[in-house]
């Protein structure tokens, strides 16, 4: 029976856990306001205060946006269509066929009432199905609601198909959203659920437009048609969560996710900052002539009709705009919009002007995109009849709707005689009657209730007199956690938290290596002792946070229904009297500076710091701590973290009260902490701690050879950078033996590998960056026209044997293939401007392979010169004195070899490179 | 429903923490037996060292996590006054070094490199790659610590997963030998995050894991061929085409799959390769990043602790003691406080021909206590032996202590003198574990020795796999002092037979 589970899961967590003194609710009380007893059952104000009752979702113009064919077959059977819904069956009593009439007038009533649906219709995209199913996995979503997938990483096993089975059963059910929701209006409505839904029940997720859609894409994708793409209103996007300074190849990176939007929206990226955008679809000229397009953007952006470039405005720039102008036929063209964001704001106009069109932004109408249509199952023409919808109208008066959904007329023409039911406080505790009854009479709501459900609520009708009491305040607590289903994610006291396989779901976004901390929702305990008031207020309706690496979000409820929350853990949890909250101390504030930075205590080699990232992980950023923390609070933390927040990575530096540095404010543990205090609670205004930001740390060769061995972008994980003193740089790839990248002027800056944890790859610093040929440096062919082998490094059989430097310290490369040794040298030579470079390649061998070939160059086209220098895609020059290499084209490149002449066991290649 | 454990603990809100009055300083106290001297280093540079090795008996060469190889000469001088010179450059974060022959054995994050000085002028020439046989992607997660050469001339070396919970490059979360002839032997599988490796006084290979996935608490683990040391992630490469064969000519066969949720000693009876680790270090009240680690092999030189282990605490900026015994073919044995109050986050460590025991330490990426960004600090006994527990043993029904002075028989007899807990951690997929299963068994007697230098504890019930969390408040020795650090940590894998 899968009715009440909503209620009977808060009944559980009420009845089975032990109880601190005063903090339970009766669970008699708990479904009377969740079912909305008092709307019909009348009652004093006192006890309408105290239940605070759970509100209907609202029907008519700014109410729920379902599909008529689920209306209709929700009004017939309720629990079969949403199971676990609290609406009662108002038709329970009706014959069959009276009951279907009764529905479908509803039906025509309701729909008359609800406003046309003028939204975009949505295309499927596979892609956005596997981001929305990401996004409903990890934001918060399967708290309550089952999972469809096992978490990430989780082998599937009976075992753990079966816990999954276990606890889609104990999760509130969604219902079939595939009949019920259009993309567009289940989007919306995860947006914004309070909107239509006020009792936060549902609470809103923080989902911008691009994640909305994702999840409803992914949760209605059982509409997705099996058929042919065809012509939708809106455009195309592609996300990329990526931080580059000019526009990327996007040929060439995977989009984040990827959706459908009305027009050129910056809102899909999610972010302020950090992305770049694909916009793809059709643009509807009207009439035949030249047109000019527009983009105004920060930063860059680019704009492609027919996919010829019209508007280039590239790079990192304040709002600009450049125009192109294109000469178009009336109809459809393809128009593709790509955009990236650095820093700072954010703008994309685009425009358009041309015959009798004057300049304005392209508007939404002629925008479109080729996709499969999405539309609820059982979609059939519907308009409303009229005659329907005035049975229907009558029969919202008479089933006495508005008593929870509220009236949906400015006044009704005629009133239908209907029932007053009896106040709450002449109910007893008798036989179940009236709407408790098993079979209740016509007219007379039927709710879903188990016997036990029965029982509660009749033993709370039997002590009515306690409704009249306010509750205390860690009822009030326990109460509202309860409803809101706060205990899923957070534990308070001994209740609640994430338990089982549901906290497999949590984790934290990318890789940020904080353990639990970055993934598991904070624990309310003495929550109103850790929190100021108004950092609650925030958290809870609007919009604070400080995790931005946990993937779940914390959601939110609607004020109306916390509102009480902020006081009442302040209440519950601070001592009387409060703690006093120390002023500010300028003079503190400077000693809290030195602690926190490199040379004090060093909290940013951990915490981020106003925006700023640690050194190393990105613990949360503290100079949040003043706006959110209690003083005292802060205080017992710092000197013993474990005691109130067991398990955390944060060490103590005050370990049993006594300072670890002795150094500043010569070791007084009260006074450092109460320095950090003042220094932290200057907030973002506060000056940077010393170490945060690190300068360049260009490594330069003044009058030898410098190496660097490390994460070098374009040359691999095991690149062995070199730079010479001429300004000549070489990344050699110890991966695949090949001379990766060339460059001239300053070599590397180290300060990222040489900071933190030093994440990730640097690129050379200086100009005319050049790439050797990818791939294997030599190979044996069969022929001169055979292909170059695909296999390299260890793969094709290559060992690196490593290097040896000279007595300018410049390396020769050493490795070995098909038994011969190979020993490439390179040295740097001035040049008129830029230093060249020419490798003296030696190889020996006892059995010397007949017909090995050294591949020089791999391109778009090669000329050779008639001074016998070969000129590579009219940039790179190279000679090869005393050889005799061969240009030929191969698979749509054109190649440079030069075939290796062995003599007793030797061979030379010498090559000259100037570029 | 489930109770968290971890919030039993959050309810005493408003308690006062600070108590009145402050304890003295642990460190001054520990500073009249083992005295810390810092060493100058080269000027300008941050000499974040990442390994240290010997060359000779007042000569060190110090690799650092930029890449660099410094070598000193007189560095045990007092007061310090080390000649530095740079012997290489550029290398990619070598955290492991060792020497043979005259060449130096750099463990970089790809491979390790012999570097050689062919002519003499103190700096090195060639750069001969040694082994290389495992993969590298650039997430900087991916570390790889080296050894000292073995008893065979094998170089181990424990290659860190790539990220905390996968491995996504070849035989990251292994640990591989390389032979004299440079082959590269893939031999134990379930490392997650080293951050340090050496051999005990017996010369068996041991390294640190630190707390994560499928490591509950930060442990010492023996590295035995074969083994699996807890961690799956690496598994794959049992089955991937470029390392199976290698694998099975190595003798490994893939274990089972451990069971998240359980318990390490309860798998281990399950599953035969699983290798218990021989140390938990209780997190946090022993530490909180484990990193290198070294035998007393100083014959006395350092103090009464011949033969023990000292490991680094990088969070803590500490050293820590362990004395090791084998039971039922396992190592297990007991951890100490030893030293704390060094300057920045203990990495290595490493003793000198004079029987000091020198300390390097950064707390780049992971802050420590010590609070200075590197340090190169030498531990050197001053020849007054402090009242310890010597070495900590496990009977069939209770524990043996011995202690380095005799103690006050009365006090030591009396059970009342003694706290016992204990407690082990889950053995789960996810991130570090609480301590959970605690038990207080009873301590129903203590008999001293004759000669007042060990004490028999029985105890009413030992705890299979749990830590055996001792306290000796009561104690003292027969001058009526209390012992330095009346704490021990027992891990107790395997109960002795009688």
């Amino acid at each position: 029976m899968p009715n009440f589970r909503i209620l009977r899961r808060a009944w559980t967590l009420l009845i089975l856990i032990p109880a601190l003194a005063g903090a339970a609710v009766d669970p008699g009380e708990i479904l009377i306001a969740e079912m909305n007893c008092t709307a019909c059952h009348t009652a004093a104000e006192p006890v309408k205060t105290r239940l605070a009752t759970r509100q209907s979702p609202k029907l008519g113009a700014d109410g729920v946006r379902v599909s008529p064919q689920w209306l209709r077959a929700f009004l017939e059977n309720p629990q079969t269509e949403k199971p676990g819904t609290l609406m009662p069956d108002m038709l329970a009593a009706l014959e069959p066929a009276q009951r279907a009439e009764a529905a479908e007038a509803l039906t025509h009533y309701l729909m008359s009432k609800q406003p046309a649906d003028t939204s975009v219709q949505a295309g499927a995209s596979s892609a956005t199905i596997k981001a929305g199913a990401a996004l409903y996995h990890s934001v918060g979503c399967v708290a309550c609601h089952a999972p469809f997938d096992l978490p990430k990483d989780a082998a599937s096993t009976p075992a753990l198909k079966d816990e999954l089975a276990k606890l889609a059963a104990a999760s509130v059910p969604l219902g079939d959203l595939a009949k019920k929701y259009t993309v567009s209006a289940l989007a919306a409505f995860l947006r914004d659920p309070l909107k239509t839904r006020p009792s936060g029940r549902m609470p809103a997720h923080k989902l911008n437009e691009g994640a909305s859609t994702a999840i409803a894409m992914y949760l209605l994708r059982a509409q997705v048609p099996a058929g042919e793409a065809t012509k939708l209103g809106g455009l195309n996007y592609d996300f990329y969560d990526v931080s580059v300074p000019e526009l990327p190849d996007f040929s060439r990176i995977a989009p984040t996710r990827s959706g459908t939007t009305a027009t050129f929206s910056l809102s899909v990226a999610g972010k302020k900052n950090s992305y770049a955008l694909q916009f793809r679809g059709n643009v509807a000229i009207p009439k035949e002539g030249e047109y000019t397009f527009h983009t105004e953007s920060d930063d860059g952006s680019r704009l492609y009709i027919d996919e010829k470039e019209v508007v280039q405005n590239n790079g990192i720039h304040a709002a600009q705009e450049n125009s192109g102008k294109v000469k178009l036929s009336a109809g459809d063209h393809t128009i593709r919009v790509v955009y990236f964001d650095g820093d700072g704001d954010s703008v994309l106009r685009v425009s358009w002007q041309g015959p009798g069109l004057a300049k304005q932004e392209i508007p939404a109408g002629v925008l479109s995109h080729e996709g499969q249509p999405m539309q609820p199952l059982g979609t059939a023409p519907f308009t409303v009849d009229l005659a329907k919808a005035a049975r229907g109208r009558f029969a919202y008066e008479e089933l006495q709707c508005a008593k929870c959904h509220g009236s949906l007329e400015q006044q009704w023409d005629k009133s239908p005689v209907v029932p007053q039911a009896r106040a709450l406080a002449q109910l007893t505790a008798k036989q179940p009657a009236g709407c408790l009854a098993t079979k209740p009479k016509s007219g007379v709501p039927k709710f879903d209730l188990t016997d036990r459900q029965r029982v509660v609520i009749l033993a709370q009708l039997g002590t009515q007199a306690t409704l009249a009491e306010p509750l205390t305040t860690e009822q009030q607590i326990t109460r509202t956690l309860t409803t809101l289903n706060c205990y899923a994610c957070h534990a308070r006291d001994r209740r609640g938290g994430v338990e089982g396989l549901r906290r497999d779901y949590l984790s934290s976004t990318g890789e940020v290596d904080l353990g639990d901390e970055g993934r598991i929702p904070p624990h309310l305990t003495g929550v109103g002792a850790k929190l100021k008031t108004e950092w609650l207020k925030s958290v809870l309706w609007k919009g604070g946070a400080v995790r931005p690496y946990m993937a779940t979000r914390m959601p939110q409820f609607g004020e109306a229904n916390v509102r009480a929350l902020p006081e009442l853990f302040a209440t519950a949890d601070l001592p009387q009297p409060p703690p006093a909250e120390p002023g500010p101390d300028e003079a503190a504030a400077k000693f809290g500076r030195k602690l926190v930075g490199v040379g004090g205590l060093t909290c940013i080699a951990c915490h981020n710091f106003a925006g700023k990232p640690s050194l190393g992980i990105p613990a949360l950023d503290i100079s949040t701590s003043g706006e959110r923390l209690r003083a005292d609070r802060f205080r017992r933390y710092l000197i013993d973290p474990q005691a109130l927040r067991p398990g955390t990575r944060m060490p103590s530096f005050w370990p049993n009260g006594v300072a670890t540095n002795k150094d500043i404010l010569a070791g007084d543990s009260e006074k450092q902490i109460a320095a950090i205090w003042a220094y932290l609670g200057k907030g973002k205004s506060a000056d940077l701690p010393d170490g945060l930001v690190q300068g360049k740390q260009e490594i330069v060769a003044e009058t030898e050879a410098v190496i660097y061995r490390h994460f070098i972008a374009g040359a691999g994980s095991r690149a062995i950078g070199v730079a010479y003193p001429e300004k000549a740089n070489l990344a050699f790839d110890a991966d695949q033996m090949r001379l990766a990248l060339l460059w001239q002027g300053s070599f590397i800056d180290a300060a990222k590998h040489r900071t933190g944890r030093g994440t990730g790859d640097e690129a050379p610093l200086g100009h005319n960056v050049i790439k050797g040929p990818p791939g294997a440096p030599f190979a044996v062919l069969a022929s001169e026209t055979a292909a170059w082998p695909q296999e390299m490094g260890k793969g094709a059989g290559y060992k690196f044997l490593g290097y040896r430097l000279d007595a300018q310290r410049r390396p020769a490369f050493r490795y070995a293939i098909a038994g011969v040794e190979v020993e490439d040298f390179p040295s740097a030579v001035r040049g008129e401007v830029d230093a060249g470079l020419t490798r003296t390649i030696t190889l020996r061998s006892a059995q010397p392979p007949a017909t090995l070939y050294f591949r020089a160059a791999r391109a778009e086209r090669t000329i050779e010169a008639k001074d016998g220098a070969f000129l590579v895609d009219g940039k790179v020059r190279m000679k090869f004195p005393g050889a005799q290499p061969v240009v030929r084209s191969s698979e749509g490149k054109s190649e440079l070899l030069v075939p290796v002449q062995f003599s007793n066991g030797a061979a030379k290649i010498v090559q000259e490179i100037t570029w | 429903m489930k109770l968290l454990p971890t919030l039993l603990a959050c309810t005493a809100l408003a308690a006062p923490l600070l108590a009145a009055e402050k304890k003295p300083e642990l460190r001054d106290a520990e500073a009249e037996y083992y005295r810390i001297v810092t060493l100058p280093t080269p000027p300008s540079v941050l000499l974040e060292a990442g390994a240290l090795c010997f060359l000779g008996p007042d000569r060190l060469a110090c690799a650092t996590r930029f890449g660099d190889i410094w070598i000193a000469d007189g560095v045990l001088a007092e007061p310090p006054a080390p000649k530095w010179k740079q012997f290489a450059g550029g290398l990619h974060e070598v955290l492991g070094l060792a020497t043979k022959d005259g060449a130096l054995y750099a463990t970089q994050r790809g491979e390790i490199t012999k570097i050689t000085d062919d002519n003499g002028d103190g700096r090195g020439d060639t750069f001969a790659t040694y082994g290389d046989g495992w993969g590298i992607n650039g997430d900087y997660h991916e570390y790889a610590f080296g050894s000292k050469f073995d008893k065979d001339g094998n170089l181990w070396a424990v290659l860190c997963l790539t990220g905390s919970f996968t491995s996504d490059s070849v035989y990251r979360g292994w640990c591989v030998r390389i032979t004299p002839d440079g082959k590269t032997i893939p031999t134990c599988s379930g490392v997650r995050s080293p951050s340090g490796i050496g051999m005990n006084a017996d010369g068996a290979m041991f390294y640190t894991d630190n707390q994560g996935p499928w490591n509950g608490a930060d442990a010492l683990k023996e590295l035995r061929p074969g083994a699996f040391m807890g961690n799956p992630s690496g598994f794959k490469w049992f089955d991937h085409p470029a390392t199976k064969e290698a694998i099975a000519a190595a003798g490994m066969k893939k274990p089972a799959e451990p069971k998240s949720g359980s318990r390490m000693h309860d798998e281990a009876k399950r599953i035969p390769e699983l290798m218990p680790p021989a140390i938990m270090f209780p997190y946090p009240e022993m530490g909180q990043s484990a990193s290198g680690l070294v035998a007393d092999s100083t014959g006395g030189k350092f103090g009464p602790f011949a033969r023990q282990l000292f490991v680094g605490d990088q969070s803590h900026s500490t050293v820590m003691r362990v004395f090791l015994e084998k039971v039922n073919d396992r190592y297990q044995g007991a951890c100490f406080p030893f030293r704390e109050g060094f300057d920045s986050g203990s990495l290595g460590v490493e003793f000198a021909s004079d029987g000091s025991l020198f300390v390097h330490g950064t707390d780049r990426g992971w802050g420590a206590r010590g609070g200075k960004p590197f340090a190169l600090q030498r531990l050197v006994w001053t020849g007054k032996t402090p009242f310890e527990i010597h070495e900590m043993r496990a009977k069939p029904d209770g524990f043996e202590l011995t202690f380095t002075a005799a103690v006050d028989p009365q006090a030591a007899a009396n059970p009342a003198s003694y706290t016992l807990k204990t407690y082990t951690t889950i053995y789960q997929s996810s991130y570090g574990s609480p301590k959970v299963d605690e038990t207080k068994p009873k301590i129903t007697s203590v008999k001293v020795a004759p000669d007042g230098r060990s004490a028999r504890l029985v105890i009413d019930a030992l705890a299979e796999g749990h830590v055996h969390e001792l306290h000796l408040p009561g104690v003292r020795s027969a001058e009526g002092k209390p012992l330095l650090h009346p704490d021990a940590y027992y891990t107790l894998n395997q109960i002795p037979g009688i």
